[in-house]
């Protein structure tokens, strides 16, 4: 489907899309900022239960031996995709319909948050697999934009930009899967991986 | 470090549901008028009797929604009851919350707050009801749900919600000129 603004239906689509992102970005720096554990505790307390029993969790991101190196491997990963988008956002007009350039820079917004959030080990994983999902997703609207108004692809509007200048390694979509799967694997390697189940994202 | 107490709530674990749905429910609160102090304190203690309940709840985010907003009306009185009008104070924008403190640098803080405040800053200027009927429909709420939480029918609902969408998206098409 090609996005028209003067259609009311396209309209309301690419606002609710904009809130949508806004009002999740606000949900993601208020669980960056928020105690969990903490929080838990004190649920606990006032319902007049017994602390739960304390076991390590995939949930959180614990400084541990091979924490810091497996969140830099994604920040790594983080950096590498926003720049490739970076490329594409800084991009002449005419190879960067306005429409898509904002689900860009969308993406690149939530890739910061997921970089501040794990960084900062206090993004919870339901959220963090939804950034990311959000990013894929933007990844997508982008690409079918610039498909219908350019006749060109996001894979090829990158390469536009950067020639051979690197090798990307794959297209967009599949860096934004890789990412998936390294977060993924930031949550439920922690220890025991056998042991965890994912947690869905409501 | 968190902890695993094998309460379920709507099939997911206690746990793993307070952290996908703690902020949004403090949010939802802050919204009725409350601070943020008054919201967490109603939210923590929505959680807690979620906990305590031994029958089956159908829609736990709604349920949770309903009892923090009871919740921090009672122990408000300067809050109108749920028949009344809703707070119709719009939230200026030095009180949006801003980045939280543990980011790598300022530079990123700025870049991750401009669009997000942009919009932010245009929701907070929408009339209270408006406000509260868009977010809490962007949280998933259904129109019957908000309908009830927020004591009006569900046709209000959705003229609320068309009257925000309309403002915004005149406010949008303003901001999308100006950039352009």
């Amino acid at each position: 489907m090609t996005f028209h603004r003067d259609r009311p239906d396209d309209r309301d689509t690419y606002l609710d899309q904009w809130v949508k992102a806004a009002l999740d970005a606000e949900l993601a720096q208020m669980d960056a900022a928020f105690d969990f554990p903490a929080g838990l505790q004190d649920v606990y307390a006032r319902a007049g239960l017994a602390g739960p029993v304390a076991v390590e969790s995939s949930s959180d991101l614990t400084p541990g031996a091979g924490g810091h190196s497996a969140i830099q491997a994604v920040v790594d990963h983080i950096e590498m995709l926003d720049a490739l988008l970076g490329v594409v956002t800084t991009s002449e007009k005419d190879t960067s319909p306005q429409q898509g350039v904002m689900y860009l820079r969308m993406a690149r917004q939530f890739l910061l948050q997921l970089r501040i959030g794990l960084t900062a080990r206090r993004l919870p994983q339901a959220r963090a697999i939804q950034l990311v999902d959000t990013i894929a997703h933007n990844l997508t609207e982008t690409d079918r934009i610039l498909r219908a108004q350019q006749g060109m692809s996001l894979q090829d509007a990158v390469h536009a930009r950067i020639g051979e200048l690197r090798d990307v390694g794959g297209d967009l979509n599949h860096q934004a899967q890789r990412l998936r799967e390294k977060v993924w694997r930031l949550f439920t390697d922690v220890d025991e991986p056998a042991s965890r189940s994912p947690i869905p994202t409501s | 470090m968190t902890s695993q107490s094998g309460v379920r709530v709507g099939g997911v674990d206690f746990e793993a549901f307070y952290r996908a749905n703690r902020s949004a429910l403090v949010r939802f609160v802050r919204l009725a008028g409350a601070t943020e102090e008054e919201a967490n304190d109603a939210a923590q203690t929505a959680f807690a009797r979620l906990l305590q309940v031994s029958y089956h709840i159908r829609e736990p985010m709604g349920w949770l929604c309903r009892t923090a907003l009871n919740d921090f009306r009672r122990s408000n009185p300067r809050v109108p009851s749920r028949r009344r009008k809703v707070i119709e104070r719009p939230i200026p924008p030095w009180e949006i919350p801003e980045p939280a403190a543990s980011v790598p640098s300022a530079a990123d803080v700025a870049a991750l707050g401009e669009q997000t405040r942009g919009v932010l800053t245009e929701l907070a200027l929408l009339p209270g009801k408006q406000r509260q009927v868009m977010v809490a429909h962007y949280d998933g709420l259904s129109h019957e749900q908000i309908a009830e939480l927020l004591g009006m029918g569900t046709d209000a609902v959705r003229q609320n919600l068309s009257r925000a969408r309309k403002t915004l998206r005149k406010r949008h098409v303003m901001l999308d000129e100006d950039a352009s």
